[in-house]
């Protein structure tokens, strides 16, 4: 009985409440009719892939990543201040207590090592630029350069990782792999993402096929590998006793099976399988005619030097790097090892130098005079500096240096960057940043922007979060924007 | 009771009121007061659901059961607290726009509608008996202070949101203001306005005129204010306005007023610079020098200057996508962007009809790459049609210049690429006739730089770039590079030499001299080799810097030693573990850690090798590595002992290979001994260490190591 009143009293039973639940559901309806795309079955993610957010100033992208870390203060950052107080003992008050590397963190002293290379200033923008890459200093007022770059690793590899990947943490996917994402390939011939590999002579440190990762991201985006042999790409020809018209056949049976397999499974893999079998059966045509340098001009030996010609130099591969982003790759990167002076600097940075400046600044000329610079950005660079103290013993022709994150030097050409400017500024020790920092989520956060890709929109879904390049930092530096 | 006392409070606060309002000009409302005058936005809330709903109420019952006791109780309560949060809220009002900060015509609207509302309310309230009694009339009140309501709050919403407000997203007035190309926008109309638009004109406006200075217009602003003009561009501080902008915020007279918006550095920067440079209103942006602040800012605010905004009509989805293929790849330039670009791979797939078919899209494309594709100068016809064409990449193709005359027409068309194509420079005149050309790309072609100038005499506006011809520049050659199969031979071994410049001359000696572009051998087939051999070779090119000597030893090896042992007081090497790895015929790489080598530090080897039948040999040959850096040198000295037995050897000869006298680059090299053909079972070889790294090693004075790998026996 007492249920009966307490229903009575409530006024509500379970029918009218149901019935009152039916309203309730038709006014979820028409709250979603503000949800757009909702039953269009489309992804978000989907939808953003596969071309810019807005126009972009830049369709391709060619980075010579210096590998090992070049040092700044002997290239571009130049600071008379070392050389006056050569060998006299870093300030605390400059350090401030940062971290050093178990390198040289032992070191009783950190005696201030100036540069032994004269420098000069160049161009437009008075840039100082040292003696030892002449053929830079020649281009300088195609070039943006940026004096304050700054990065939290103090390690090659987690630097490297977090240039490339944005996460010190591999397993991430590569810049490339999600520009490929972004912005797919230009030329269906060729794979969106391409990597080449040099070294010189000087202290190298590795480099590791998870820099060019796809990560999360579908396995078509990951970077392809050239090798320097007779064959750029491995296992691309086909077996003795295979033609052209058997690989067809071949290819076509394999699709038939892979298409059942996937109607079977539903596995997404298997349609990127498909893809790419298809893909590297049209690079057998494509990749022989790109990578052929033999028939080049002379000007353009002459512009790159003699070396390019010789397969698995860096001179080679810049060229090799041209020709490919011409022909609609849209990330070529490049590694070039050995700059990682921690003795013996000034004798291993001539011969990088002499390995790479001339062919460097070659890729700038020759893009420009193509009419393809204003659409490819050229970026130059190493995973971090190098210390304004000497590591090891000091004299004036010979020091070395050990791995400094808290300012670096690096440049970008065409693409949209300003031309000709020096942007940002490091103290008189050339430590810390003085003026306008530049941390390496803005550079990317910059890098995608000038390929009309907004770094925040930019985004996977994985383990159910949504990823970018710039994992939640990164600001659009504007003020390098042409 | 409570009625009571609610209708007493209603009398004073009205009279309050009016009162107010007839003595608005000389009220000064102290900062407590000034709180509870903040709190009107909070409180108007009541009175305005009230009222809404007393209308309602009014108009929804009928007017029999409005006379019934407990509805007209009701209602009287409601009128009552209507009344109430009503007159309070006006109150409150006045606090709050006390100061004149709002004096303009909306702020005069919502006054007066919101003055009147509350004394309507309380007669009213005070008449409610007796307009119950003739419902009409009472119905008529209720709509009435509704309407009065609707108008107060409507100018109320106005001064606290602006105009507009809630029609916005749909009309869409508010999106950022329309700005003109780059090359046209003017200093004061585009980056000074705005600003004074935003921070300064709330006051200075026709309804406020505060300081009687109105920014409205161009002839307003001449005219000035109180003080006369605001600006003075032969005054230091640069007039009123500057100096009043640049006082400290505390000061009563810094503008804008402490309690507005202030402007920003930037906006700043970007008033003074306009005033400095002359206050001129017609000055254009890109008229200023390039490293000019206002031109920096002016850049920030435009973003980039290149970018265009493209009015024309998105193309039909489905022909983008029936006319891309994989060679002929047809993409928007961004997301929702109606311009295409058109990029043609793979020679093989283009047919004279490739350009014809983008016809259907020739209102949208603003970009053509046909680099490497055979395109003739006929086919340039076809583009005429191409009205939005900005940029055309012709690269490598077959044209010749004759059919640039069919691109004159393209009104917009901004740089055109002819890098490595036959261009003759005598049919380019056509260029100078193409109205938007900006850029004009000739690298690799026949136009020489005399030619150029005269292009250049003819279109002023355009930049002809040749780029890099190298015809001056005068490099080194890189040095031959050594084929072989191996490094080891049994009888013979071919070598081949090559160089990858085309036209590039390998000139080599087998003696041991140095190679010169005259005497010795020109290169033409393989070196077949019967013997150890030294090859030397250099480079030589027409124009270019013959490249340095570069050498390279082939190891004959016609016995191989049945057995070997360390001896003597040193049989543990520092690197490296038996004196088997001399004899087993594997030759290492040049790196030494390949694990291949036999090293010892500053310490002598002693080796013996056995045959074990007499073998007739006239060669011993050691291998060992130069890595300088690694301070791995030539040993000192190398003695050769041999005879039959171990009791009889003898010493054959003493060996000091060449010590280096400068940094060299790592090689492998050979210690040959070599003697009349003999009958030999036993061999001991001793090698002898370098004792100290030499005066102009990097590390001179220290300890030095020698590397060997192999030992030939022929």
């Amino acid at each position: 009985m007492q249920k009966e009143i307490n229903e009575y009293r409530m006024q509500i039973n379970r029918r009218k409440f149901l019935s009152g639940l039916s309203l309730g559901i038709g006014s979820v309806a028409l709250g979603s009719l503000l949800i757009p795309d909702l039953f269009s079955g489309k992804d978000e993610d989907a939808i953003l892939a596969g071309l810019p957010h807005f126009a972009p100033k830049a369709k391709s992208i060619i980075y010579l990543f210096q590998n090992g870390a070049p040092s700044q203060l002997d290239l571009f950052d130049y600071k008379p201040t070392l050389q006056k107080m050569f060998g006299e003992d870093l300030p605390a008050s400059v350090r401030m207590g940062q971290r050093l590397t178990g390198m040289t963190a032992d070191q009783k002293k950190f005696p201030l090592a100036g540069t032994m290379f004269n420098f000069k200033q160049y161009g437009q923008a008075g840039a100082w630029i040292s003696e030892v890459l002449p053929y830079t200093a020649g281009i300088v007022d195609e070039l943006c350069i940026i004096k304050s770059m700054y990065t939290e690793a103090i390690n090659h590899d987690p630097a490297l990782t977090f240039f490339q990947t944005g996460a010190q943490v591999g397993n991430r996917p590569s810049m490339g792999a999600w520009l490929s994402y972004g912005l797919g390939s230009e030329n269906k011939n060729l794979p969106a993402f391409c990597v080449l590999l040099s070294r010189g002579i000087g202290n190298g440190q590795g480099v590791y096929s998870k820099l060019w990762t796809n990560g999360f991201l579908d396995s078509v985006h990951q970077g392809v590998q050239f090798s320097s042999g007779d064959n750029p790409v491995l296992y691309l020809n086909n077996p003795k006793g295979i033609d052209k018209s058997d690989r067809r056949r071949m290819l076509d049976r394999l699709e038939k099976l892979n298409e059942e397999n996937y109607q079977d499974f539903g596995d997404p893999e298997i349609k990127t399988k498909i893809q790419q079998y298809e893909m590297a059966y049209r690079m057998q045509t494509e990749i022989p005619e790109v990578t052929d340098l033999s028939k080049e001009p002379e000007s353009i030996v002459k512009l790159y030097g003699p070396d390019c010609l010789v397969p698995g130099t860096y001179a080679a591969n810049c060229l090799l790097a041209r020709k490919l982003s011409e022909n609609g790759v849209r990330f070529v990167q490049l590694y070039h090892q050995g700059w990682d002076g921690h003795n013996n600097l000034p004798q291993e940075l001539v011969s990088q130098c002499k390995d790479t400046d001339q062919a460097s600044a070659a890729l700038v000329t020759d893009l420009k005079q193509r009419g393809l610079l204003d659409e490819t950005l050229v970026i130059w660079g190493g995973e971090f500096g190098r210390t304004n103290y000497c590591q090891g013993a000091l004299t004036k022709e010979n020091y070395g240096r050990d791995h400094h994150p808290r300012s670096f030097t690096i440049w970008m050409a065409g693409g949209g960057v300003k031309p000709g400017i020096v942007y940002g500024e490091t103290d008189e020790f050339g430590y810390n940043v003085a003026k306008d920092p530049v941390h390496v989520h803005d550079f990317q956060a910059t890098t995608l922007h000038l390929m009309g890709l907004d770094h925040e929109k930019l985004t996977y879904k994985h383990l159910g979060r949504r990823y970018r390049l710039t994992d939640v930092h990164g600001n659009v530096v504007k003020n390098i924007i042409a | 009771m409570i009625r009571r006392i609610l209708f007493s409070a209603l009398v004073p606060l009205n009279c309050l009121l009016v009162f107010f309002l007839l003595v608005e000009d000389r009220i000064v409302v102290p900062s407590w007061l000034q709180v509870f005058g903040r709190m009107h936005p909070l409180l108007l809330h009541f009175p305005i659901a009230l009222l809404v709903f007393v209308t309602l109420f009014i108009l929804v019952v009928p007017a029999s059961k409005l006379r019934q006791p407990v509805f007209d109780s009701l209602l009287h309560y409601l009128l009552l607290i209507v009344s109430l949060t009503a007159v309070v809220t006006a109150l409150m009002g006045f606090f709050l726009s006390n100061g004149g900060e709002y004096a303009n015509e909306v702020m005069a609207w919502h006054k007066w509608t919101g003055v009147a509302l509350p004394i309507i309310l309380f007669l009213v309230c005070i008449f409610r008996v007796w307009l119950i009694a003739n419902i009409a009339l009472l119905r008529g009140a209720a709509v009435m202070t509704s309407v009065l309501l609707v108008i107060a709050g409507h100018y109320g919403a106005t001064l606290t949101h602006g105009e507009n407000y809630v029609l916005m997203p749909v009309t869409n007035e508010d999106s950022a203001r329309k700005l003109p190309p780059f090359d046209e926008a003017l200093v004061f109309a585009d980056l000074v306005q705005p600003i004074l638009e935003d921070k300064c004109m709330s006051c200075h406006n026709t309804n406020k005129a505060k300081g009687q200075l109105i920014m409205e217009t161009k002839a307003l602003l001449l005219k000035g204010g109180r003080g006369g003009k605001p600006w003075d561009t032969s005054k230091t501080d640069l007039g009123l306005m500057m100096k009043r902008v640049h006082l400290p915020v505390e000061n009563k007279k810094h503008m804008p007023p402490a309690n507005k918006p202030q402007l920003t550095a930037d906006e700043i920067t970007v008033i003074e610079g306009w005033i400095r440079q002359g206050a001129d209103f017609e000055k254009k942006i890109i008229d200023l020098s390039t490293s000019d602040t206002l031109y920096m800012i002016a850049r920030k605010t435009f973003g980039s200057g290149s970018e265009e905004i493209y009015t024309f009509k998105e193309a039909d989805e489905s022909d983008v996508q029936q006319l891309s293929n994989p060679n002929r790849i047809i993409v928007p330039l961004a997301e929702g962007s109606p311009a295409l670009r058109v990029h043609f791979f793979n020679s093989a797939g283009f047919s004279d009809a490739s350009i014809d078919e983008l016809l259907p899209l020739k209102d949208n494309i603003v970009e053509i790459s046909l680099a490497k594709m055979p395109v003739k100068d006929d086919m340039l016809s076809k583009l005429t049609q191409f009205k939005e064409l900005r940029k055309l990449n012709l690269n490598e193709t077959q044209v010749t210049g004759s059919g640039l005359s069919a691109l004159a027409p393209l009104p917009a068309l901004k740089s055109i690429s002819l890098a490595g194509s036959p261009v003759i420079a005598g049919k380019l005149g056509d260029l100078a006739s193409f109205a938007s050309l900006k850029n004009a790309f000739l690298w690799n072609t026949s136009v020489t730089q005399q030619d150029l100038l005269q292009l250049e005499k003819e279109n002023r506006k355009a930049v002809f770039n040749l780029g890099f011809s190298g015809d001056t520049t005068v490099l080194q050659l890189t040095p031959p590079q050594y084929v072989s199969e191996k490094e080891v031979f049994g009888k013979t071994l071919p070598v081949k030499l090559r160089h990858y410049i085309n036209g590039a001359a390998i000139r080599y000696t087998v003696d041991g001299t140095e190679p010169d572009s005259v005497n010795s051998r020109l290169y033409t087939e393989a070196v077949i080799l019967d013997k150890n051999t030294m090859i030397k070779s250099k480079a030589f090119k027409k124009g270019w810097i013959a490249s340095d000597v570069v050498q390279h030893f082939y190891f004959k090896q016609t016995y191989v030693p049945d057995s070997a042992v360390l001896v003597g007081k040193h049989k543990k090497p520092d690197v490296g573990t038996t004196a088997r790895m001399l004899i087993d015929g594997e030759k290492s790489e040049i790196n030494f850690s390949s694990g291949m080598w036999l090293g010892f530090r500053d310490k002598p080897m002693e080796c013996m090798l056995y045959f074990n039948k007499p073998v007739k040999a006239s060669n011993i040959t050691v291998s060992y590595l130069m890595d300088i850096s690694a301070s791995i040198m030539p040993p000192q000295d190398v003695q050769f002992w041999v005879g039959t037995d171990e009791r009889n050897l003898k010493l054959l000869s003493t060996q000091h290979p060449r010590q280096p006298t400068e940094m060299l680059y790592r090689e492998i090299l050979p210690v040959e001994c070599n003697f009349p053909q003999m009958d030999l079972q036993v061999i001991k070889i001793i090698v002898k260490p370098l004792p100290k790294l030499p005066e102009w090693h990097q590390q001179k004075g220290g300890s030095t190591a020698f590397y060997i790998d192999e030992v030939f026996v022929n």
